[in-house]
């Protein structure tokens, strides 16, 4: 062996006696041509989707999860495959992006995630690893289809253009928002905020009492009957409601209000001529008289609507209920001081009324990112003490 | 050829060609795979101490 690499050594250090330069030159040539032919074939197999869900791991977790989402199915029958988002398209990304997949290589031989318990307690850390890289490259790889160039904001909702032309103004990346957009998100911030779940979980009452009232955490739903099958409407966050029935984990509970008698009657406020919003119900259930108790009418003088006092009976689950407004109060303030106090000195809570504040707090919603229970939650604490309810000043 | 001496006129023409094989199809191939590897992980070390790649 050794002969033969002492020989092969000076074959190749001396001018070769029996191939001409031109047949050793293109010789090599050949085989340059064949090798960067395979290197780059290999390289695209390993950029497939089947060579992805080759492993359990990613077969059984996240290409399922993928499979519910648009990026799977939708109307334009285009479909993202997995290297469509998580591998760099540039040459230089890519060839670093499959070395660093050395580590998942290693994951896959020694077990680090090769059951779904052990994959979902690591989940936060593995997608936070993702959301670190579409943050600095500003969602590049999700920007090779979707640009804010050719978004065409008049056909989107209202709601969805205010956001899209802000995001596209300040060239934000799309995952600042759009987290969980192709696989679940991490238990720790599924629908909820973090901060909002850990105040849920401090506010939790042990047991429900009949004919104790219970103030709401967050925006929850309400359903017709006991099966929690229809749904009813929504209560706001710090609603007061009477618990009248405990069957198991599901609650009977009764709300009581004044609702605009023009329309449907819909939305229900907590109190006569506040628009301090409740909660809201289905067009059927604000229509029927099985659920809903009504009471007097009066005129509101200021506006000349009627407004009706009612008192309306359905189901819920016993969850993110409250004993207290307190500490509800407390997260509503700090939240407050903290998102405006960024661009400008807040006024004060009972600078304006509790009819004020929506328009008001409304018309700043577009300047901060509050998730829609911190939003529902802050507006009410602004208007329950507002200058209705604490005239220490003005 | 038999007609000028030469000092490499030991070397066989199957010698040659097995040289130039294995320069061709093996030695180099192998070395440009390991330079796009350490390259690809000199990316990446860079990336642990510079952050990830921004654009």
């Amino acid at each position: 062996m050794k002969a033969f690499i002492k020989l092969m050594w000076k074959v190749i250090r001396a001018p070769s006696t029996h191939w001409s330069l031109g047949a050793l030159t293109l010789g090599g040539f050949i085989a340059g041509v064949l090798f960067w032919g395979g290197f780059n074939t290999a390289l695209e197999v390993t950029n497939t989707e089947e060579f992805c869900i080759g492993c359990h791991e990613m077969a059984d977790n996240v290409y399922v999860e993928l499979q519910e989402t648009v990026h799977w199915s939708n109307h334009s029958g285009v479909r993202a495959t997995c290297p469509d988002c998580h591998v760099p398209h540039d040459w230089t990304s890519k060839v670093a992006r499959k070395m660093q997949a050395s580590k998942e290589v290693w994951g896959a031989l020694f077990g680090t995630i090769d059951t779904r318990e052990k994959f979902l307690d690591k989940r936060l850390e593995l997608a936070q690893h993702e959301w670190q890289r579409f943050s600095a490259n500003k969602s590049l790889e999700c920007r090779n289809c979707h640009d804010y160039k050719s978004m065409n904001f008049d056909a989107m909702s209202e709601k969805a253009q205010v956001q899209m032309r802000r995001a596209a103004e300040r060239d934000q990346s799309c995952l600042d928002c759009h987290k969980g957009i192709a696989h679940q998100l991490p238990d720790q911030m599924e629908g909820v905020s973090e901060a909002f779940a850990q105040l849920e979980q401090s506010t939790a009452v042990s047991r429900f009492e009949v004919g104790s009232s219970y103030y709401s955490v967050r925006q929850l739903p309400l359903y017709e009957d006991v099966t929690l099958q229809i749904g009813a409407g929504q209560l706001d966050p710090v609603t007061s409601v009477k618990v009248l029935e405990v069957n198991g984990d599901k609650l009977k509970v009764e709300l009581g209000g004044w609702r605009k008698t023009k329309g449907f009657g819909r939305v229900v406020n907590e109190d006569f001529g506040f628009n301090i919003v409740s909660g809201f119900l289905t067009k059927e259930v604000a229509q029927s008289d099985n659920y809903i108790k009504a009471f007097e009418t009066k005129e509101d003088d200021l506006t000349g609507l009627d407004w009706q006092r009612v008192s309306i009976e359905l189901w819920m689950k016993a969850q993110a209920l409250s004993d207290s407004t307190e500490p509800l109060w407390d997260y509503a303030k700090e939240t407050y001081r903290s998102s405006c106090s960024v661009c400008h000195t807040q006024p004060d809570e009972n600078h304006f009324d509790a009819n004020t504040w929506p328009g008001m707090f409304n018309g700043m919603q577009s300047f901060v990112n509050l998730d829609g229970d911190t939003q529902a939650l802050v507006l009410k604490y602004l208007q329950k003490h507002s200058s209705d309810f604490n005239d220490a000043s003005h | 050829m038999s007609n000028n001496p030469d000092p490499n006129d030991d070397v066989s023409l199957a010698c040659e060609s097995k040289a130039f094989v294995l320069v061709a199809a093996v030695l180099v191939p192998v070395i440009s795979v390991a330079l796009i590897v350490v390259y690809g992980f000199s990316i990446w070390i860079a990336q642990m101490f510079m952050g990830p790649p921004g654009h």
